[in-house]
């Protein structure tokens, strides 16, 4: 069916090839993992991933696909090949056999109002 | 038959330019002398170019248009003067006006400058480029008009 | 001087808004998703400086930003014959050798007005520059890139740059008037801007592997006119479907 974009028409698809399915080295390009930093200080937080020939063209990309929608201070990228993963197999080792979650830092969540609770208890006020 | 300068330059007005087939020779200016003695005619003409290779030609064409009327004839070649655009007369301009030539805005010593004052003899746009400083024939240049897109030829004579 | 200001003015905008036009013709064409995006990015950004630069003259009580742009005949706008080019057969090449072209002039161009003595110019050309510069690094790594990949691709960006050189050169043309814009310290002389550009554009072609040898007589091959209002035979065609919206509902508010 022909299309309705006036674009697509202008381009006269019908003259196009059918693609090649045997893609050459240079038109696989590879994936990148996308580390964005919000703000200067912070930690660069994995975003996301892309497409590109190379390093130079995965940043330039990058800059387009995340942040288009929010600002950052810098971005990194990755090729995904160099990071080394656990496997799915691996997962279980992360389950603790018994209960530790006294190690989760939830325990911590009223400093604030325990420290003003216990304070009097403390002689000087040095602390 | 008793003939005038005026008449032969009348007659000669048959002959057209053998590069610019819409002009005569004679609004050319290319007709510098004509002297009658007798029956004898003595034209005298000066090539728009030196290097004219249609100088034989139009030798025997102008003897030919003269001899018909009962004379004879020679033609002489003058290449001691050089050729002027200034020689034209405005049926010439017209002509090639007609012909769809673009013509030069001012005539100019510097060809460069009339290149550069070409405009489109179609649709009047100045957006246009030179595709070739030389046409068919060394007086004329070959332009794209950018806003109709067609081809033309702009005369550039010698001045 | 108000009527050198517009006319000045124009040519920038319009340049803008007629690139921002075709190059947006290649949403959802471009080579690869990532890409797309990008590339209908920079013309969003394109089509945005074009409505700053007209939001000047409105500012001085001339017409509004959409009245420049779908309110004007063809011979109106002050285009450069290099924007109005169509797609032709959608070759990325074509488009990012027209990306890199432009967008070097637009460096210079900026770099220029940000010195105008005209205040609101300057002011805009130093904002319009901090965006600019991801134009002009996507332009630059690209062409970097595929000049020196492999011979199709190569080939592919010469036969693009041959055929774009001479409409490039129309960027420069000298606006009506200029010697007085010049005068007033607005801008600095067309071909002084284009002689900034060559400087800046012809090392990175080069480096990129491809061949910059133009023919001698490329004042006279170049394809001016735009500044003049004479156009390419593509713009009429361009400029009814860019206002055809706008046109059928002329009241509506946006």
């Amino acid at each position: 069916m022909a299309s309705l974009d006036p674009r697509i028409q202008r381009a006269e698809p019908e003259l196009w090839q059918t693609p090649n399915t045997t893609l050459g080295p240079l038109e696989h390009w590879t994936t990148y993992e996308v580390f964005l930093q919000k703000t200067r200080g912070s930690h660069a937080q994995h975003v996301g991933s892309l497409h590109a020939p190379d390093p130079e063209i995965a940043l330039i990309l990058a800059k387009e696909q995340y942040t288009r929608r929010s600002s950052c201070v810098s971005l990194w990228v990755v090729p995904t090949v160099c990071i080394l993963k656990t496997t799915t197999e691996e997962e279980g080792m992360f389950q603790p056999a018994v209960d530790k979650t006294y190690r989760e830092p939830q325990g911590y969540l009223n400093t604030r109002e325990r420290l003003e609770k216990y304070r009097h208890r403390i002689p000087s006020s040095s602390c | 038959m008793v003939a005038t300068p005026e008449a032969v330059r009348e007659w000669l007005r048959s002959v057209p330019d053998p590069e610019i087939p819409f002009v005569s020779i004679v609004d050319m200016g290319m007709i510098q002398g004509v002297e009658i003695t007798g029956s004898q005619v003595k034209v005298t003409i000066v090539p728009t170019f030196a290097g004219c290779p249609a100088i034989r030609l139009l030798q025997e064409q102008i003897r030919q248009v003269i001899e018909e009327k009962g004379l004879t004839a020679t033609v002489e070649v003058d290449y001691a003067q050089p050729w002027k655009a200034e020689y034209m007369t405005k049926a010439a301009w017209e002509g090639l006006r007609r012909a769809g030539f673009a013509l030069p805005q001012k005539l100019s010593e510097d060809p460069w400058e009339m290149l550069h004052s070409a405009r489109c003899p179609r649709c009047d746009s100045d957006s246009v480029s030179l595709l070739s400083p030389f046409g068919p024939t060394a007086c004329r240049a070959i332009f794209k008009c950018h806003t109709c897109g067609e081809a033309f030829e702009l005369f550039k004579p010698p001045v | 001087m108000l009527e050198q200001l517009e006319t000045l003015i124009l040519s920038l905008a319009d340049d803008e808004l007629i690139m921002g036009h075709r190059q947006a013709e290649w949403i959802g064409l471009g080579p690869i998703l990532e890409e797309d995006i990008a590339f209908a990015s920079i013309a969003q950004d394109e089509t945005g400086h074009a409505q700053a630069y007209y939001q000047i003259l409105t500012d001085l009580g001339l017409r509004t930003p959409d009245e420049y742009a779908f309110r004007r005949s063809a011979k109106e706008f002050r285009c450069a014959h290099l924007v109005e080019l169509p797609n032709f057969d959608y070759d990325y090449s074509l488009a990012l050798m027209r990306h890199f072209l432009y967008d070097g002039a637009e460096q210079v161009r900026l770099q220029a007005l940000s010195h105008s003595a005209y205040e609101p110019l300057a002011g805009l050309a130093q904002r319009l520059l901090r965006e600019e510069k991801y134009h002009w690094l996507h332009a630059t790594t690209w062409i970097k890139r595929l000049g020196r990949s492999t011979e199709e691709a190569h080939l592919r960006l010469q036969s693009a740059l041959n055929q774009l050189y001479p409409y490039a050169w129309g960027l420069f043309e000298e606006l009506p008037e200029e010697a007085a814009m010049v005068e007033a310290g607005w801008i600095p002389p067309s071909a002084q801007l284009r002689e900034q550009w060559l400087a800046l554009v012809l090392p990175i072609l080069e480096a990129a592997g491809l061949q910059t040898q133009m023919p001698s007589t490329q004042a006279l091959t170049a394809v001016m006119g735009g500044r003049r209002g004479w156009h390419s035979p593509y713009f009429e065609a361009l400029l009814a479907e860019l206002t055809e919206v706008s046109a059928s509902e002329p009241e509506a508010e946006w």
